[in-house]
């Protein structure tokens, strides 16, 4: 096509990286928050809005891309049940619940108490905790994810983990002190995750 | 129970119900290669050609956090005057599935003072000095081309329930494989079954589509969505074209009626950019300055309906329009931060009518913003063409 190699060779370059460092973590946060199918297409996706940015991308580029991963992930929540609704509306017939298929075949071992505690926090709350414990974000490259400030990002934080230790408390009713360490689960966090993304206004 | 132990069981009780804890890199290796094909798929060269027109917001009329986009119905006079003007019939490519493809016929550099415009700034922020200059002429083809006739079928609150879309005339190789033989106004045509167009998220409903070749030669797409197959066949059935010219009489109980008929020329299939680079460097890092200018100007609105299964069909200054959920996910990516620096955003420009500049603020947004308002069309023979054109 004639393209000027310095200039699109180094975008090409820099893309390569993106995906070649970080694609992996993008997967993991998709998929620990909707079904391992749509999780595929979250990261392709995140990757073409990446590759159309590729300028814009910073030089830690991780928090930039989870926040695209997050806003794709919540539209792919929204399509689905859309679709959902709509099928219902306009066909005489009704497909299973999406998330209700996802949980019946990807639910290997659940740790009910914290997931349970999870799903009864503000999706804000949620993704917070999630994007800390799980995706193990530093506290200013979440606050990037989440479109805050840092300080903004500890006073959330502070009340969250409040709250989780109560709901934590409420659904467990087990000391949170003295609890031991659940089993390490192997669960696609398809309900929690899908709870998580779409009660979320932003 | 103090804050500290408090915090320090609830990270362990969080990191134990991680549900991606004990899958290995190895073990996503299948589903990342899945994902790349899939991303190569939608992946197309860097344009500057929006998928969608400019966004329209419907004042307060519609409170959700997503943008709406309105498409309005073409009033069947000659045509929209600010879609792109130039292309013509440039050929188009069409997949296996019968949809026309979205993609680029072909990029060339030019050297800086060949090119039609020849943006440069008056005003330079103190401290910045030019490093290169370099443009590109990129012509795309199949991007939104809009439809020649819609007829929609719709329930009582206006929600739309299936369509026929005919779009063309085009120039395209339509390929015998993946599809059957059919006749299409009197017309050697093939059908393309089982299509889906996955315009916007979350709406896809199965279609069908029809390619044929008309008494001139030129090549016409018939689309038909969320109709039963009787239905579809008698819809196509109903198309005719003479010349450049569309028409369909809808069969007797179809449900379907036309809500946008080209009446004008034929739409051309092609758009071009013109895209003008600046590396500028502020006296700590470049600032890459990307100014892209149409064949016309911005197209804004385009004036014909995308008719979708499950969108709501509604009514604009006695138009038919069709409204579109946008939502977020190319969202504005957040500041880039990096300790010790202003933080930095990338930010967009009208600077002309056409003409769009697209740069990095890092906290100096009003020294940018005037820079780019100084932006003048230089002479050919401006010695700074020549001095920073990038060796190509």
């Amino acid at each position: 096509m004639g393209r000027n190699q310095d200039a699109t060779g180094g975008a090409q370059e820099r893309f390569e990286a993106l995906w070649g460092e970080h694609a992996g973590a993008v997967l993991r946060y998709a998929r620990r928050r909707v079904s391992a199918d749509e999780a595929e297409d979250v990261l392709a996706e995140t990757f073409v809005v990446a590759w159309r940015r590729v300028e814009e991308a910073p030089s830690y580029p991780l928090a930039w891309l989870l926040g695209i991963t997050r806003r794709v992930a919540a539209n792919t929540v929204r399509g689905r049940r859309r679709r959902e609704a709509l099928s219902e509306r306009i066909t005489a017939h009704t497909s299973p619940d999406q998330a209700q298929r996802d949980a019946a075949h990807e639910v290997d071992e659940v740790d009910q108490g914290v997931l349970a505690a999870l799903g009864a926090l503000r999706a804000g709350d949620r993704e917070l905790l999630m994007l800390l414990a799980w995706d193990e974000l530093e506290p200013a490259q979440a606050a990037q994810v989440l479109g805050c400030s840092t300080g903004a990002l500890a006073v959330r934080l502070h009340r969250a983990r409040r709250r989780f230790a109560a709901a934590l408390a409420s659904a467990s009713a087990v000391d949170v002190r003295q609890a031991p360490p659940p089993e390490r689960p192997h669960l696609s966090g398809a309900r929690a995750g899908a709870a998580s993304l779409e009660a979320d206004p932003r | 129970m103090t804050g500290e132990t408090m915090s320090t069981d609830i990270d362990a009780a969080l990191r134990s119900a991680d549900p991606m804890a004990g899958v290995s890199d190895a073990a996503l290796a299948p589903a990342l290669a899945s994902a790349r094909q899939n991303m190569e798929r939608r992946r197309r060269p860097r344009l500057r050609a929006t998928r969608w027109p400019r966004v329209l917001v419907l004042g307060g009329a519609l409170a959700t956090t997503a943008a709406v986009l309105t498409l309005t119905v073409g009033s069947g006079a000659s045509g929209p005057a600010h879609l792109w003007r130039s292309g013509g019939l440039l050929p188009v490519a069409v997949a296996a599935d019968g949809q026309m493809i979205k993609q680029s016929g072909y990029a060339a550099a030019i050297a800086p003072s060949e090119a039609d415009l020849r943006l440069l700034p008056a005003y330079l922020p103190p401290g910045w000095s030019y490093k290169k200059i370099y443009a590109r002429t990129e012509t795309a083809t199949g991007w939104d081309v809009p439809a020649s006739l819609v007829a929609t079928a719709t329930t009582s609150d206006g929600t739309i329930t299936g369509s026929l879309t005919v779009t063309g005339p085009v120039q395209a190789t339509i390929k015998d494989q993946g599809s059957a033989a059919d006749v299409v106004d009197g017309h050697p045509a093939r059908l393309f079954a089982g299509t889906e167009v996955p315009e916007v998220e979350g709406y896809q409903f199965p279609g069908r589509t029809w390619w044929w070749s008309d008494a001139q030669g030129k090549q016409w797409q018939a689309t038909t969505e969320n109709l039963s197959p009787g239905d579809a066949q008698r819809a196509v059935e109903a198309v005719r074209t003479d010349s450049d010219q569309v028409t369909w009489k809808a069969p007797a109980a179809s449900g379907l009626e036309v809500v946008h008929q080209r009446r004008g020329p034929a739409y051309p299939t092609a758009r071009s950019e013109l895209k003008w680079y600046l590396t500028l460097n502020d006296g700590q890092r470049d600032r890459e300055v990307s100014i892209t200018s149409h064949d016309g100007p911005d197209p804004l609105p385009v004036t014909a309906i995308r008719a979708v299964t499950g969108l709501q069909q509604s009514t604009i200054d006695g138009h038919a329009a069709v409204l579109f959920p946008i939502g977020e996910s190319e969202g504005g990516a957040p500041e880039e931060t990096i300790p010790g620096q202003a933080p930095c955003r990338w930010e967009d420009y009208q600077v002309s009518d056409g003409v769009r500049a697209r740069l990095q603020a890092c906290g100096d947004q009003d020294q940018v913003a005037t820079m780019l308002a100084s932006l003048t069309n230089v002479p050919a023979d401006d010695p700074r063409l020549s001095t920073y054109a990038l060796d190509e």
